[in-house]
């Protein structure tokens, strides 16, 4: 799925095959960018000690480029298990060893998230894994969904200007999930800190996400937020 | 630059001005005029200091007003602040460079030419223009304009820019509305449970009555329990305040809209304290407008929070404690009391009045401010005239006429309970404290203070205590006892039960906002609007900017007295939300719009595309670019068709609706949901698909395409793909079907390469074989372009060889590139939608919403070949055959008859009539002028007995030329056989 990169030249997202729909917005804010599963990832801009600074107050960050799988099905509990992937209860998520995040959104649904290392092997196996006849099914996660994280202190104030659930970090808990809506759009919004930092992720439907992300940067204003890159993210964890 | 009017005229020395911030004077201006006030000061107050108590004129007779409680509960300071009209300048504080402007004035505040309305006043009785504009017939248009100016609130600033205002949610255990001594021990309490508190009020600071008010005769108290207990809260995590800060209303499961500046916050609690207070009701008697008469709260406030003296001398009327204590406060700001008008028989004993008597003021027991002597132009008092109460709205002739300036009336209270009515609360009056008392609140909802009727501030504060406690219980944060109350509430005493002294010439305001006066409701009630509902309505009692708040409690009396009922039985009227005025901007918040873009969007807008909205999605309408005219727009469109049927075209079909059917049963959920068979489809076949409701009535199409035995990928309409799925998601669940549904639309970016060289150029990107005999029409293919794994559909939407091509949405752009490169020797280009829709028309492909309605069948858009005759069962099968043979209506394709546009018809639209014998029969659902055909071509709906080929009909279409704009002529037509463009398919075959 890869391009191949212009000898000697830097890595542009143009030249990946698989594009995230906010690389116009991050190219123009100065990314820098690395490798991620297909696309090019924003990994910083310019001022990686910046922005991881200004992770912890509030910043968001462009990681849908993040390997993500769904599976969905009346067997999936039974499949995700068969494969050595123990679910939380719906509407709750796990860590797993690499990094993943098992998110279940349903009795009969999860949503595979790649850490910030973008580590897919949880991901891979279970996609090695699957037949037709296992009465589970991927959902297309990684192309139907855009992935932001908003991070820092400010920002479950600032989600509370697009988004009606409670997300503070004494009512939200770590690896909480709500599917709701924010500013309108259908929304995962999973808590998934970094460190000791208040983080969350959210999964959005690809088409929105330029719109999310406007709508993100208007409710950031106000707390002085910033863009951040991968690399930020992976800070605020180390 | 002149020297500011001296603020200083009317300022008291510290302590008083507990809001004001000496150190930080302010410049401002007010009708043009320079003047300055202090940091902290409101308009009203830092006009006040200035001497200038004149703010506005009132609604209807345009006199003079100043401030009634210098805290915004009255329209007698409403100005206009730049673009912003009906701004409260008693709650608006100033800042360097505001320009206020007095509002609702014809020359200037001082001399305003409406005021002779108040001269004419006889010949406007209540409700006038109910009745005197209407004949005759129309004459009300030409009132209207004049009416309104002259009753003008504010200028609307057409030409304002627009305001940031956004929302936000906020969360409590325990919301406390109302910041003063019963809302802060509330909250209080509430925290000490354990409970997260957010404490709202729509002043500056917290304190309510603890900031102006005077409890004790050495007026320490106040001071003393207000630092206490704003410090308190100011050590609590668990206790946020929001203040400057308005709950405008309760809504279910105590959702709280509050206002603060630019923002409403929407606040979910689990349960409310409604700490609200209570307003100041007015005394009525003769010209009880005047500037420089007010409520002893009103002087209070002025005092105790902006250190400014009300005025040099005043006569007092109070039923209650208050007025003494206002007149403590009035003595110690340098104000002479001239006289105390006791409205009780006697003098009473409690110890303010007691320091009152000590201070040797005189004292008038049974006795009221009767009518108040305006200074010239009604500018303000000059004195007024004390005179015995006689009886219930009565006073004796004569009695003793005061020189002042300042007139402060105490006479009684009514909680502002609009929280508790908006939740659905009742209330009672009672005869004993002259007051309306509140019950029935909603589980979650508690009252504290004089909102609940109590007024003696240790009741207050235990009340509150109380209030707290228990909302903390019903949050879930319990902790101890309830805080004990004690009795004596001290409602009693606190209300004069009839503070209205009618006089004969009238003047005698009971509503300041809409000026009515008291005759004007007996009136109201004389003429038949007796019904306290109806007196309101008819006389606009309560529904000027105030909304009531110092006008229904005296109406409501009145009222009774004209019907001869009790004030129990006339009751009150319905509150509603909001509680205060709020700006449209924050209503309408930060808008928001969602907008789905497909993965090419932006090569589509640097290709020049002029976007469209299809639902959420935006899509290019055509290439043409921007700016163009009608004809150029049009040319356009026939250029990127004819380039489509002569070379290749690329449409980006992205926003069609994706669904995959995975399971076992999914032929089988298939066969129920669409009207076609497709148990014996073959994998790596494409069908159409028809879906129609249980009425029979077409809902949506697109096609099937089985990409394994257990698998259906199936494509909907942009615009009808989510009612697809729900309708899947639901009908699923009741046959309990072994197959899975999956709403995939975002995840496929899609194209649709078309035209004879559409094999030639895609060949160029893929292994996959693409001959005719390899991949028929209908077949699908899932194989790599240009490196990216896709989905390949040979259908033919456009009626020539063509390819749709889906793949993941993140690759879309690539895929898009890659095409646009490898066809660009063939002359490949991007078509639009208009385009699409014009090929497809001459293909005669129907666009289901389009060519259909909410009542078409297919049997009347003539798709039986889509319905599965031998099946027993699909959605919709019965009422469809049972309509069989009854269709009144078919849709047909048409010809337009091109002479008969030549002679000034112009090209029907769609939805223009079907006209037979002057009679309807039918619309046109699709028309469009054909370059490949060079005709005018249609669909449109027709008399079933009138839809065979070579039938004619006309439509009714605007007439072209210089003749009037609705001006409509008519076209004649010709039904002619489907499709129009190569019937026999050849082309899309190839």
């Amino acid at each position: 799925m890869t391009a191949p990169r212009p000898a000697g030249g830097k890595l542009r997202p143009e030249d990946r095959l698989r594009r995230s729909p906010l690389y116009r917005i991050c190219a123009g804010l100065g990314a820098h960018w690395v490798d991620m599963a297909g696309f090019a990832c924003p990994a910083h801009y310019g001022d990686p000690q910046g922005e991881a600074e200004a992770a912890r107050q509030l910043a968001i960050a462009d990681i849908t480029a993040l390997p993500q799988a769904g599976w969905k099905g009346w067997e999936m509990a039974a499949f995700a298990a068969a494969q050595g992937l123990e679910l939380p209860p719906p509407n709750r998520a796990s860590r797993q060893r690499d990094g993943t995040l098992a998110c279940r959104l349903a009795q009969g649904e999860a949503l595979l998230l790649a850490g910030d290392g973008g580590d897919a092997a949880t991901i891979q196996r279970l996609a090695a894994a699957w037949t037709m006849a296992a009465g589970c099914y991927p959902v297309p996660r990684a192309d139907t969904n855009a992935r932001i994280a908003i991070a820092g202190a400010h920002a479950a104030a600032a989600m509370a200007k697009l988004c009606g659930v409670d997300l503070r970090p004494h009512r939200f808990a770590d690896l909480a999930i709500a599917q709701t809506s924010v500013a309108r759009v259908n929304t995962i919004v999973l808590r998934a800190d970094r460190g000791a930092s208040y983080a969350l992720d959210m999964a959005i439907d690809s088409a929105s996400a330029v719109y999310m992300w406007e709508c993100l940067g208007d409710a950031m204003a106000e707390f002085e937020g910033r863009v951040v890159g991968l690399e930020a993210l992976r800070a605020l964890a180390a | 630059m002149a020297p500011l009017p001296e603020a200083a005229a009317e300022r008291l020395a510290k302590p008083r001005g507990l809001w004001i911030d000496r150190n930080r004077p302010i410049a401002f201006t007010f009708d043009g005029r320079g003047y300055r006030g202090y940091g902290g000061d409101t308009v009203t107050s830092a006009l006040w200091a200035a001497g200038v108590k004149i703010v506005s004129r009132s609604f209807k007779y345009h006199r003079p007003r100043g401030t009634l409680s210098a805290a915004g509960h009255d329209a007698n300071s409403l100005v206009q602040i730049g673009a912003e009209a009906n701004v409260a300048a008693d709650l608006r504080r100033i800042e360097d460079g505001l320009e206020v402007e007095a509002q609702n004035v014809f020359g200037s505040l001082a001399h305003d030419r409406a005021q002779l309305l108040d001269k004419l006043g006889r010949f406007l009785p209540v409700g006038f223009y109910y009745k005197a504009f209407y004949r005759p017939k129309g004459a009300w248009k030409r009132w209207e304009g004049a009416i309104r100016r002259m009753a003008g609130l504010g200028r609307v600033v057409t030409a304002a820019s627009h305001g940031y205002f956004d929302k936000q949610y906020l969360w409590a255990d325990v919301a406390v509305v109302g910041g003063g001594p019963a809302g802060l021990a509330a909250a209080l309490e509430a925290a000490a449970g354990g409970a997260e508190v957010i404490l709202i009020d729509e002043n500056p600071h917290l304190g309510g009555a603890l900031s102006y008010a005077r409890f004790d005769a050495e007026g320490r108290r106040a001071g003393s329990e207000r630092a206490r207990l704003v410090e308190e809260v100011a050590a609590r995590d668990n206790i946020r305040v929001l203040t400057d800060a308005v709950c405008n209303g309760w809504f279910a499961d105590h959702f709280l809209a509050v206002l603060r500046g630019n923002r409403m916050f929407k606040l979910r609690a689990k349960a409310v304290v409604m700490a609200t207070g209570s307003w100041e009701q007015p005394l009525v008697f003769r010209n009880n407008d005047l500037p420089g008469i007010m409520y002893g709260s009103a002087a209070q406030r002025l005092i105790s929070r902006y250190g400014v003296r009300p005025g040099q001398r005043a006569v007092i009327a109070t039923a209650n404690a208050d007025g003494y204590a206002a007149a403590l406060d009035l003595m110690a700001a340098g104000t002479e009391i001239a006289c105390i008008a006791e409205m009780g028989p006697e003098l009473p004993r409690h110890e303010l009045a007691r320091a009152v008597r000590e201070r040797a003021i005189p004292v008038r027991p049974g006795a009221t401010v009767a009518e108040a002597f305006p200074a010239p132009h009604l500018n303000g008092v000059e004195a007024a005239r004390v005179a015995a109460i006689a009886g219930r709205g009565r006073t004796r002739a004569g009695g003793e006429t005061f020189a002042c300036d300042t007139i402060v009336t105490s006479v009684g209270w009514q909680g502002a309970a609009n929280l508790a009515w908006h939740a659905g609360a009742t209330s009672h009056y009672d005869e004993g404290s002259a007051m309306f008392h509140i019950s029935g609140l909603p589980h979650g909802m508690h009252a504290a203070g004089s909102v609940a009727g109590t007024f003696a501030l240790e009741r207050v504060l235990e009340e509150g205590r109380a209030a707290g406690w228990a909302a903390a219980r019903d949050a879930g944060c319990e902790r101890g006892r309830r805080p004990a109350v004690g009795n004596d509430r001290g409602a009693a005493g606190q209300n004069h039960p009839w503070p209205i002294f009618e006089h004969p010439k009238g003047r005698d305001f009971v509503d300041f906002d809409e000026d009515l006066q008291v005759h004007d409701l007996e009136n109201a009630v004389a003429e038949g609007y007796a019904h306290i509902e109806l007196m309101k309505r008819f006389s606009t009692c309560g529904m000027g900017p105030s909304q009531g708040r110092h006008s229904w409690l005296n109406a409501v009396r009145l009222n009774a007295h004209a019907n001869g009922i009790a004030i129990e039985e006339a009751g009150l009227t319905t509150q509603r939300p909001p509680y205060a005025a709020e700006k449209i901007g924050l209503l309408a918040g930060r808008g928001f719009e969602p907008r789905r873009l497909t993965a090419m969007h932006h090569r589509h807008l640097e290709a020049g595309a002029v976007m469209m909205p299809a639902g959420l999605w935006l899509r290019p309408e055509h290439y043409g670019g921007r700016g163009l005219d009608a004809a150029a727009r049009l040319a356009a469109v026939h250029e990127e068709a004819r380039n489509v049927r002569q070379n290749v075209g690329l449409i980006d079909v992205s926003t069609l609706g994706g669904l995959e059917l995975r399971g076992p049963d999914a032929a089988t959920m298939m066969e129920r949901m669409y009207t076609w068979a497709y148990r014996k489809q073959q994998v790596g076949r494409a069908r159409y698909t028809l879906m129609t409701d249980m009425t029979g009535i077409v809902t949506d199409d697109g096609v099937a395409c089985r990409l394994h035995d257990r698998h259906f990928y199936v494509t909907a309409t942009t615009s009808g793909v989510d009612g697809v799925y729900r309708e899947m998601l639901f009908w699923n669940a009741q046959w309990r079907l072994r197959v899975d549904v999956t709403h995939v639309t975002g995840a496929w970016a899609g194209v649709n390469l078309a035209g004879p060289k559409s094999r030639q150029v895609l060949a160029r990107l893929t292994d996959q074989d693409l001959s005719a005999a390899a991949f028929p029409y209908m077949g699908v293919r899932e194989a790599k372009v240009a490196g990216i794994p896709c989905r390949l559909l040979r259908v033919g939407f456009v009626g020539e060889l063509g390819f749709e091509i889906h793949c993941p949405c993140h690759s879309g752009e690539a895929l898009w590139d890659a095409l646009m490169a490898a066809g660009a020797e063939a002359g490949i280009r991007p078509f639009g939608v208009e385009c699409q829709r014009l090929l497809r028309l001459e293909k005669g492909h129907i666009i289901v919403s389009q060519d259909t309605d909410g009542l078409t069948s297919p049997l009347e858009a003539d798709m039986e070949w889509a319905l599965a005759k031998k099946r027993p069962f699909f959605i919709g099968k019965r009422s469809i055959d049972l309509r069989r043979g009854h269709a009144r209506r078919k849709l047909v394709g048409f010809e337009v008859d091109q002479a008969s546009l030549a002679a000034g018809g112009t090209l029907p639209q769609e939805c223009h009539l079907v006209i037979r014998d002057g009679e309807i029969e039918g619309r046109v659902t699709s028309c469009s002028y054909s370059p490949t055909l060079d005709k005018t071509i249609g669909l449109a709906f027709v008399a079933a007995e009138r839809a065979a080929v070579g039938e004619s009909f006309q439509v009714r279409v605007g007439a072209d030329g210089p003749r009037r704009a609705d001006a409509v002529a008519m076209v004649d037509c010709r039904v002619v056989a489907l499709p129009f463009y190569d019937p026999d398919n050849a082309r899309q075959e190839l």
